[in-house]
């Protein structure tokens, strides 16, 4: 059963229209800070070696004149450059980041973000607005547009996302006394940006099989961000551990539930995407996968080593690797799948198509 | 399939000489009220949207969602056949109308049968706030799918992108390097004088033009009326 209570088989027979990806972008920053020199800024010594825990060897930070705005209006162009559609084709933007910094502003509320990339890229006929879901934005901004465009309130549309989260590192070093921190997790973010346009498939088989989202509200205080008061930057107190076992208990039944309604098994899925938070928690994660359904995933995708953990961006940077590094071919199946605050878990599952083809080594 | 307001409630300031409540237990009380206006299995509710601006403690993340789904113990884990999915828009003043959009949108796919849309918006911090300009309340809207005529028409969004910055809402950090500034971050609001009158121009012509598309007959009051009370 799904949200709405119908079943996938009903959902199946009822001839719902999908939509796919049609375009990917990103934008990361030029400046790479590694884990090492970052711990370097640490006020007190923790005896923590964070690269070997966390598998993250650098991540990308903002300079002067960087922002989310910034990031989040790279990433769009990038990925109009990669479409078939022009700005003003843009029905709808929804802009999901989690940090709202523009202009030397730390978090800008009104009016809203995706307002004014909107109109930086020229999109003038479409409507805008924000979604804000922890490190689901991105997957709920894709949710709410494939909802959209499955009864054609809209053919086209573009999910964005900045996340200039670094200065929640910059607390973190500054009171990290000791492993068990509950700001240690501040310490794994990178800065970036990435967006998507989905479009209404042509043919019913390509494109999106499912997408599930559940939140479990129970757990919704395990990780809080917010910004500091009097000093610059924010601050996020998470129990990770807490969280991870959380993930770990619940997912694979909704994972189960995703794979089901699609009418697929976990060996169906060529490629598995996850929120990219440490390597161990990802290995361990899927290792549970593994031995609850009883089948290895062909492959897992990790790209944290460069990048950290972008928040809301991770599994599209992911993905955008991907097709750029020519590692995904045209007929395979992909999971993308978060865990973020709240706790949201997120399915979506969909076959790569001609997307493929407007990327690749040479571009 | 289409959808309908089925049940709507408000939780002002009460009796309170001084209101205290926080946006989200603002949106708990309305949401409350609505459920119990609702007559509904609150188990139900598919899909659950916040959509005030001024959040407690001006939290990032989670969504804001969450705790409210939390707070009515609406589907706090998922069992396999019930499920709930939060989260937040945020679109300035046109949040909640942007959330049903959103909802009918959810409800006419199949992806969802019930959502709650819920607002709230009070002073985040009260000593690193100036200026608030709005009062603290909280409401919220439940939104059911229905195969009866009626309900939710139609929408429109109009964006007037020279309007965009009459009204500017943002927490930026002074140093307290100049002379009796406080050190910290804060929350400070920008409104150009013109936002009134831009404000009403954009609205009477975005409502001008879905009266046309959908052939009603446009029997309004002056909208300056309606500008002079919600400004």
């Amino acid at each position: 059963m799904d949200r709405s209570g119908r079943s996938g088989v009903h959902r199946m027979q009822m001839q719902v229209p999908v939509s796919r990806f049609e375009s990917v972008g990103v934008k990361v920053p030029s400046r790479s800070l590694t884990t090492s020199d970052l711990m370097k800024t640490m006020k007190h010594r923790i005896g923590l070696d964070l690269e070997r825990l966390t598998g993250i060897h650098a991540r990308r930070v903002c300079s002067p004149g960087e922002d989310s705005y910034t990031l989040a209006l790279g990433a769009a162009k990038n990925c109009l450059d990669h479409s078939k559609y022009g700005p003003k084709d843009i029905e709808v933007i929804i802009n999901c980041s989690i940090s709202r910094s523009k202009g030397g502003k730390m978090i800008v509320y009104e009016p809203s973000l995706s307002h004014y990339i909107r109109q930086a890229i020229g999109a003038t006929n479409a409507m805008v607005f924000d979604i804000n879901n922890a490190c689901a934005g991105m997957l709920t901004g894709v949710e709410v547009l494939n909802g959209y465009i499955q009864n054609g309130t809209f053919k086209n549309g573009l999910v964005v996302s900045g996340e200039h989260i670094t200065p929640i590192s910059n607390s973190a070093a500054r009171t990290v006394r000791s492993i068990a921190s509950r700001q240690l997790a501040s310490l794994t973010v990178g800065d970036a940006g990435a967006a998507v346009i989905l479009e209404r498939a042509i043919e019913p088989n390509k494109g999106m099989a499912v997408s599930q989202f559940t939140t479990l509200a129970k757990f919704c205080d395990l990780c809080i961000g917010k910004p500091l008061k009097s000093e610059i930057g924010g601050v996020m107190v998470a129990k990770a551990r807490k969280i991870h076992k959380v993930a770990i208990e619940h997912a694979p039944e909704l994972v189960r539930g995703a794979l089901v309604r699609a009418g697929l098994t976990l060996d169906k899925i060529d490629h598995i995407i996850p929120h990219q938070t440490s390597k161990s928690s990802i290995r361990k994660g899927i290792k549970e996968l593994a031995d609850k359904f009883k089948v290895t995933p062909r492959n897992v995708v990790i790209n944290l080593m460069e990048y950290g953990n972008t928040a809301s961006t991770t599994v599209f940077l992911a993905l955008y690797d991907m097709l750029k590094g020519g590692r995904v071919k045209k007929g395979e199946r992909i999971m993308l799948l978060c865990f973020a605050s709240g706790l949201v878990v997120g399915v979506i599952i969909f076959t790569m198509d001609d997307l493929v083809d407007r990327y690749g080594i040479h571009d | 399939m289409g959808s309908m307001i089925r049940s709507a409630a408000f939780a002002g300031m009460g009796r309170a000489p001084l209101f205290r409540g926080g946006s989200i237990s603002m949106g708990v009380k309305a949401a409350k009220k609505c459920l119990d206006r609702s007559s509904i299995d609150p188990s139900e509710i598919g899909i659950l949207i916040f959509c005030g601006i001024y959040r407690d403690e001006n939290i990032g993340e989670p969504a804001i969602a969450s705790f409210i789904q939390s707070k009515l113990s609406l589907n706090r884990l998922s069992n396999g056949e019930k499920a709930t999915f939060a989260f937040d828009i945020l679109n300035s003043g046109c949040g909640v109308l942007t959330a049903m959009h959103v909802a009918d949108s959810h409800i006419r796919s199949g992806l969802a049968r019930y959502a709650l849309i819920v607002a709230s918006d009070s002073v985040p911090i009260r000593d690193h706030t100036e200026a608030f300009p709005f009062a603290p309340g909280g409401g919220a809207v439940l939104v059911e799918g229905t195969d009866k005529a009626g309900g939710l028409v139609d929408f429109r969004f109009d964006t007037y992108p020279t309007d965009g910055e009459v009204f500017r809402s943002f927490i930026e950090y002074q140093d307290g390097s100049r002379k009796g500034e406080r050190k910290g971050q804060f929350l400070r609001f920008e409104r150009d004088p013109r936002f009134l009158e831009g404000g009403i121009k954009g609205a009477d012509r975005t409502v001008r033009e879905l009266l046309k598309k959908n052939k009603l007959r446009d029997c309004r009051r002056p909208l300056e009326w309606t500008g002079r009370w919600w400004m």
